[in-house]
């Protein structure tokens, strides 16, 4: 009696609460463009006597189709071109299908000095979404241009940006003599204003970047009968020393994050471990002891652990280590090899060099399910490094029997190639801060 | 009454009738005895004179009266006797009038019914037309809707710039359109979806307006004109 | 004559080398090589531009050509991977142990390399790994630890530049530099 009296009350309530199918249509969407949100950015508008070099909208405008994330819409279809908030006819922008606005002024105060204004507005909806004024000598303005960046792909993606940020990288060089030349570079993240740090006839391996932005840690060779050394530089002031007084090679630096420590590899007698060196204390601690080839240390963005490359299980494999000692656990099993690890700024993935068969390519790899996903072809890519963001990475590959260096957004998408040099170029080492 | 006796026991109960049974007896006897006999006054007699009387004519006029009282009673018998027929057939024929009138009302009434059927039917004829019009209309109106989600769904589709937005994430945007098919409201339902997603989908839809939507004014009561868009890339 | 016009020619290109130096840019730093080895410069650079990708055979000491010679063989090969040295490889080794254990105040240098497939830091590894293996055989065979200098430049300084296992297998070596 009960139960019929419940069902009876059931069905009523039900039919009070759904609605008839009849009236409301569902569709599902589950395909799209995947062309990157279409933005205009309108040509700031000058005001002065001296107009700069640096365009910012053209710089702007390829920081976002760099990033694969964006669309930017050819100025020739703009039906208008608002500077200021005031002159901005949101239909203009709806007619091209523009669903983000981005305009600005660039003002001259006085000799070498400019004050830059920009907006960023959602177009459907006619909502400012960020407005920013720097004033700025001539110098700055690339840097200017890349915060713009850097606050629209915020805005727009929810990430932060990296455009306004610096690579490190490795070129080499044949001389009139045909002996290589090897020079390190420090250039923005779109391979504006390189400059050169060092050049050496002597290899140049693994630069590493303090977390302070201001020194870069790397391996080169003192001389013909010196096996492999680390040197630490002062970017801005070219001041440099060796890091280490040891006897042994020395190579594979890498920062903890708090910058007071170096991990690195170190053979004495040839026994091939981790290392970690505390700067200030000038003190080496041994982290493993194992006669494989123990290297290529990467620290976990909490400081707490590290993974490094081992040939302990016969092929090259990752492990990881707490940084405070202790037994080593092997992360990967797939894979014919697997070297070069370093962690995301999540502190989720790795990236890391992978051989599935098909020679060497960039993979990630997800400590939470083990699942490795290839972002690259191969055969003979290397040296991965991962945007201050985690949204995309930069490697080192061949184009045309030539090395160059690319990036990949960190799904694998989509691929730039980087025209930076003239001959090779490898090694890339992605700055974590801003200048 | 009931309830107030309701709330004693039986035995109780039965008291109570019981005594205002005697009562009630009680009070009628008193009635009656309060009432006055009925006197009867005789009537005086008045004082006669006597008359000869002759027997013959006694014996005659008796006769007479006995003729005339047969005859009477003859005449009263056949009086009776036919007024008994006249009431017969005054009977018979009210009867029959009255069954006349009882089938003609009976046949009236069916005649009545008949048409009144005649009249229901012809008007759920009219009727059952009608909604077959209506159903008809509206079958067009969802067939014209539903060639058309299709369309719908590739222009959505066709401005969906930002799908990567959304990648392991579900939104479900309400959107309202004129007959013409132009966008006139956009809202997210529900909280799934970050910002970024959010926004992607509902760019998605604004650059898709107008939307393709059936056109004939009279398609407009049978379709809701809010519908909802599921955006689930599902990778 | 012909070797004094080849010296001084050698001799004129390091001076040009030394005396060419580029100008130092704010913040970048020169490094020069400190000490140059003639003998070794001109063999290293002889062996990285011929691509012929054949064995260099020094001349003996009688100006000779002994192709049988193993102790006129400089580089010794390995498998992928590995340091391991193969038999042909240890009778070269032995017979440069044999030369060093008898001539104490000979120093050597001994390169090691690898192909460029895996990481720059692990063939970096590997390449030192093979050096040593040289060297382990050398202390073996009586010679002092003192005349002995292993170093590796890893993938850095390939002799053969195509990208497959010809040119692959010329790369994973030892070079024995005196």
């Amino acid at each position: 009696m009960i139960k019929v009296f419940i069902a009876g009350v059931l069905t009523l309530l039900v039919g009070l609460f759904s609605a008839p199918t009849w009236a409301v249509l569902t569709i599902e969407i589950t395909q799209g463009q995947d062309t990157g949100i279409p933005i205009a950015v309108v040509p700031f508008r000058f005001q002065g006597q001296q107009r700069p070099n640096e365009d910012i909208r053209n710089i702007v405008s390829a920081d976002l189709y760099r990033s694969g994330r964006f669309l930017s819409l050819p100025p020739g279809d703009f039906l208008s071109r608002p500077s200021g908030p005031d002159q901005i006819r949101f239909k203009d922008w709806r007619l091209i299908k523009a669903e983000a606005l981005v305009i600005g002024r660039v003002s001259q105060l006085g000799n070498d000095r400019y004050e830059v204004n920009f907006y960023l507005y959602n177009v459907f909806k006619e909502k400012l979404l960020a407005g920013y004024r720097w004033t700025v000598g001539s110098s700055q303005l690339r840097q200017v241009a890349h915060q713009v960046s850097d606050y629209i792909y915020e805005a727009l993606t929810g990430t932060p940006g990296a455009f306004d940020t610096r690579i490190a990288y490795v070129t080499v060089e044949k001389d009139s003599s045909n002996t290589r030349q090897y020079q390190l570079m420090v250039a923005d993240s779109d391979g504006h204003n390189a400059q050169q740090i060092l050049r050496t006839n002597f290899p140049i391996l693994s630069p590493a970047w303090a977390p302070d932005g201001k020194r870069l840690a790397y391996v080169s060779f003192a001389s013909r009968t010196s096996g492999a050394m680390i040197w630490v530089q002062n970017v801005e002031t070219g001041e440099r020393r060796k890091l280490l007084q040891e006897k042994g090679t020395a190579s594979a630096p890498a920062w903890s994050p708090d910058g007071r420590r170096l991990a690195l590899r170190l053979s004495r007698d040839g026994n091939h471990d981790i290392y970690i060196f505390d700067v200030a204390a000038s003190r080496l601690t041994r982290l493993t002891k194992h006669p494989g080839i123990d290297t290529e240390p990467a620290w976990s963005p909490n400081g707490r652990h590290l993974v490094f490359t081992s040939d302990r299980s016969g092929r090259p494999h990752i492990f990881r280590i707490s940084a405070a000692g202790g037994p080593a656990q092997r992360l990967t099993k797939e894979g014919r090899e697997n070297a070069g690890a370093s962690y995301d700024p999540n502190g989720k993935h790795l990236v890391m060099v992978t051989n599935q068969g098909n020679g060497d390519q960039i993979g990630v790899f997800y400590t939470g399910n083990n699942e490795l996903k290839l972002l690259t072809d191969g055969p003979l890519d290397d040296s991965p490094t991962y945007s201050p963001n985690g949204a995309m990475i930069m490697y080192a590959t061949q184009r045309g029997n030539q090395g160059v260096l690319a990036a990949v957004s960190a799904d694998g998408r989509i691929k730039q190639i980087l025209r930076l040099h003239q001959g090779e170029v490898r090694e890339p080492a992605w700055s974590s801060r801003k200048q | 009454m009931n309830r107030a006796v309701r709330k004693f026991s039986r035995p109780v109960r039965a008291v109570i009738l019981a005594v205002l049974v005697h009562v009630a007896f009680g009070l009628l006897l008193g009635l009656s005895l309060s009432f006055k006999p009925q006197v009867i006054e005789p009537s005086v007699a008045k004082p006669v004179k006597a008359i000869v009387i002759d027997r013959s004519a006694i014996e005659q006029e008796e006769k007479h009266k006995a003729e005339a009282k047969k005859k009477h009673k003859a005449e009263a018998e056949k009086k009776r006797k036919a007024e008994a027929e006249k009431k017969r057939n005054t009977e018979a024929k009210k009867k029959h009038k009255a069954e006349a009138e009882k089938k003609r009302k009976k046949e009236a009434e069916k005649k009545r019914k008949a048409e009144a059927e005649k009249k229901r039917k012809a008007k759920a004829k009219k009727k059952r037309q009608a909604e077959e019009a209506r159903e008809q209309e509206k079958q067009a109106a969802y067939s014209a809707l539903g060639s058309l989600v299709g369309a719908i769904k590739r222009k959505i589709e066709g401005n969906w710039s930002n799908r990567l937005a959304c990648s392991g994430q579900e939104v479900t945007i309400s959107v309202k359109v004129n007959i013409s098919g132009e966008v006139t409201a956009v809202k997210v339902v529900g909280d799934s979806g970050d910002d970024t997603c959010r926004r992607s989908a509902e760019n998605a839809v604004y650059k898709a307006s107008p939307l393709p939507f059936p056109d004939n004014p009279r398609f407009l009561k049978w379709l809701d004109q809010e519908f909802q868009i599921i955006f689930k890339p599902g990778i | 004559m012909r070797r004094i016009f080849h010296f001084s020619l050698v001799l004129l290109l390091s001076v040009v080398l030394v005396g060419c130096a580029a100008t130092k840019k704010k913040g970048s730093a020169e490094v020069e090589d400190s000490s140059v080895n003639l003998q070794a410069d001109a063999t290293s650079s002889g062996l990285s531009s011929d691509d012929s990708g054949s064995v260099q055979v020094l001349t003996t000491m009688d100006n000779t050509l002994d192709l049988d010679d193993p102790l006129g063989t400089r580089v010794i090969y390995f498998e992928f991977d590995s340091n391991a040295l193969t038999p042909e490889a240890q009778r070269i080794v032995e017979a440069h142990a044999e030369y060093l254990a008898g001539n104490p105040g000979m120093a050597v240098v001994l390169e090691g390399h690898a192909d460029e497939r895996g990481t720059r830091e692990y063939n970096l590894a590997l390449g030192e790994r093979r050096a040593n293996a040289v060297a382990e055989l050398f202390q073996m065979m009586g010679v002092m630890p003192d005349g002995i200098r292993s170093i590796s430049y890893g993938e850095e300084r390939p002799v053969a530049m195509e990208h497959d296992e010809s040119a692959w297998s010329l790369n994973r070596r030892v070079e024995l530099l005196y």
